[in-house]
């Protein structure tokens, strides 16, 4: 009789759900449309060969990021884009551009508009090219196409307005002050040790940067107007490095102005070092090098300060080449959504998703970024065609009296959300509430009906028949 | 599409030297393994979707590493493994929203299998998982060990959980 247990087990492999051929179409068109669009890399030559060669490749990038930083402040290098990065530069700004009603007043731009190219940094993994432009509501972005083609960065950075509350015109970066430098990218630097607005680093005054790592060496950063460059190879083991540990800013006399601690993590991989080092040897290693971005910003604080202290960064971290398509090229409509045991006993997991309305698979990927002491990043977030039907709570800022500042991500059909005493109209399926208490109970309302459930500092995700209420 | 008739081997050289149909021909041959693969790990449609891309993007951008003298398809099955459980892992670690097993839909509806499915899957996320990587994806219980970095005791004492835990779900007699 085990051996009729066995042939059943073996036999029921057969009864597994199979892709029809139209959603193996849409989801080809996914994959592959993220694929290199340039021949993958040959096989890596040995270990001590490709460290010369990365050490290389970041110094010709230096010092190819220096003339051509300099240029690019006198103007020059300036061009129309290709088609794929006027697109990037417009999707950039978000739904906070002209078609929004939280947007900036400004025009949107053309999709020609000059951009610089600021570096190409020719690295053994290929080509970084470093682009600053305008979005389409005429904010200055920067934006890092990888070797794939793909794109991530600073301009991501900029792209999550629909976390402010309603009125605020700025990028949810604006809560920095000018001379902040914010972290972008920064799912590698390990929270605990961290903030994500590092006040005062004067960044108009520094002029070098470098990682130091752990064993002491140093690898130097490129330095733009507003921006830290550091590239970070695949599987770093196999370079011989151990983990980042600060990043130190200097001057233009080599004075240290900042040191920043990064946490013993070091640099994610690709989501792929949240379960232990990085898996030198594995075949299932990060396909491709990492960048990491820092931005480095230099304008007035904004309208709101709702940049939150819990997290650390507002744009999708560093993106796997191939991801960075997927997620960066279409960050037309974007939320944070916070998955989570609940605070403060853990850290938040944020949760980016691309909620793109009508996209195939691409508007259904998710990517999430778990932060807080010992935090790492994973790869994991509720398809995001479920929370188009759920309601979501994203925990922005954590406050010290058991509030909490959190956006609510409300399904259609609701237009009212009460919030205890207080209530909000829904505009966007978005609503911003600060110091929500926990306990709280929400309600939404409207021709859809009512459902609600009380605030316990996680996302409640409620399947849409259900009016469930979830105990914090 | 042209290339349909090459050998997987031949694909991985027409990719390595920029060719993007080979891309989608290598796809639309190997897709079903890796989504397969991904959704008995995983047991969720949606999930086993995004680590099947997810191995399928890793995997093409790890070509110029892959030996071209093996098998394309275990290599991608492995691959797709591999990130099933990675998304297991890391929805461990952002714990659940409620106390609640998300459900699993990996069943095709009206199969004469949906029954066993269905009591495999009430098995919960351990034990499911060694069971369907020994049984569905024959791996030999040292690899799974490896894969789920536990003892290989471990693994042996979950299966035989596992298989008892079904017979008696099933009333099947020992």
């Amino acid at each position: 009789m085990s051996n009729d247990l066995d042939r059943r087990l073996s036999d029921a492999r057969e009864g597994l759900h199979r892709t029809d051929p139209e959603r193996t179409a849409q989801i080809a068109e996914a994959v592959l449309g993220g694929a290199p669009s340039r021949p993958p890399q040959a096989a890596p030559p040995p270990r001590r060969r490709r460290r010369r060669w990365f050490v290389a490749g970041v110094a010709i990038a230096l010092v190819a990021a220096g003339a051509a930083l300099a240029s690019a402040r006198l103007g020059l290098f300036t061009e129309t884009p290709p088609p794929d990065v006027a697109r990037a530069f417009l999707l950039a700004g978000g739904d906070t551009a002209a078609n929004s009603p939280r947007g900036t007043t400004s025009q949107p731009r053309p999709p020609t508009a000059p951009a610089a190219r600021l570096v190409v940094a020719d690295t053994p993994w290929g080509r970084f090219t470093y682009w600053r432009g305008t979005d389409r509501a005429g904010r200055t972005v920067d934006l890092l196409q990888d070797p794939s083609g793909g794109f991530a960065g600073g301009g991501a950075c900029l792209a999550f307005d629909p976390v402010l509350p309603p009125g605020a015109s700025a990028p949810a970066a604006s809560a920095a002050a000018a001379g902040d430098v914010l972290l972008c990218g920064s799912s590698t630097i390990n929270p605990g040790t961290t903030p994500s607005v590092l006040r005062g680093a004067v960044s108009a005054r520094v002029a070098s940067a470098e990682i130091v790592y752990a064993d002491g060496r140093r690898m130097p950063a490129f330095v733009g107007n507003r921006s830290l460059l550091v590239v970070v190879p695949p599987q770093s083991c196999r370079y011989g490095l151990t983990p980042p540990a600060e990043l130190l800013l200097r001057d233009a006399e080599g004075h240290d102005l900042e040191r920043v601690p990064l946490g013993s993590r070091g640099f994610d991989l690709g989501g792929w070092e949240w379960n232990g080092p990085p898996q030198c040897g594995s075949t299932s290693g990060p396909p491709a090098p990492v960048a990491t971005l820092f931005s480095v910003l230099g304008r007035p604080a904004g309208p709101s300060d709702v940049l939150p202290a819990g997290l650390r960064a507002s744009g999708p971290q560093h993106i796997r080449p191939a991801s960075a398509r997927l997620l960066g090229t279409r960050l037309g409509r974007s939320f944070y959504v916070t998955t989570a045991r609940p605070f403060p006993a853990a850290p938040p997991t944020v949760c980016l998703i691309d909620v793109t309305e009508g996209a195939p698979i691409k508007g259904e990927r998710a990517r999430s970024f778990r932060f807080g002491p010992g935090g790492a990043a994973g790869s994991f977030c509720p398809p995001a065609k479920t929370l188009r039907t759920s309601l979501g709570v994203s925990v922005l800022r954590l406050g010290s009296d058991e509030t909490a500042t959190v956006a609510v991500l409300v399904p259609d059909g609701y237009s009212k959300l009460h919030a205890g005493a207080r209530e909000l109209a829904v505009q966007d399926n978005l609503i911003v509430l600060e110091r929500l208490r926990l306990g709280t109970r929400l309600e939404v309302t409207g021709p859809a009906g009512s459902r609600e459930f009380v605030f316990g500092g996680y996302t409640a995700t409620l399947p849409p028949p259900d009016r469930r209420v979830i105990e914090g | 599409m042209a290339g349909d008739q090459n050998s997987d081997g031949q694909l991985v050289r027409e990719i390595l030297a920029g060719s993007s149909d080979a891309s989608a021909v290598l796809f639309n041959r190997h897709w079903d393994v890796a989504y397969e693969a991904a959704l008995s790990v995983i047991g969720r449609r949606a999930q086993a979707e995004d680590a099947a891309s997810d191995a399928f993007i890793a995997a093409l951008g790890a070509l110029g590493s892959f030996d071209q003298d093996r098998p394309f398809r275990p290599w991608l099955r492995r691959i797709a493994v591999n990130k099933a459980l990675d998304l297991l892992r890391a929805e461990r670690l952002s714990a659940p929203v409620t106390d609640a097993t998300p459900e699993l839909d990996w069943a095709e509806s009206g199969s004469p299998h949906e029954d066993l499915l269905g009591h495999v899957a009430a098995l919960g996320d351990e034990r499911r998982v060694v069971l369907v990587l020994r049984y569905w994806l024959d791996f030999e219980p040292m690899e799974i060990a490896r894969m789920l970095q536990i003892p290989v005791g471990t693994v042996h004492s979950r299966l035989g959980r596992a298989r008892a835990e079904l017979r008696k779900s099933l009333e099947v007699p020992r």
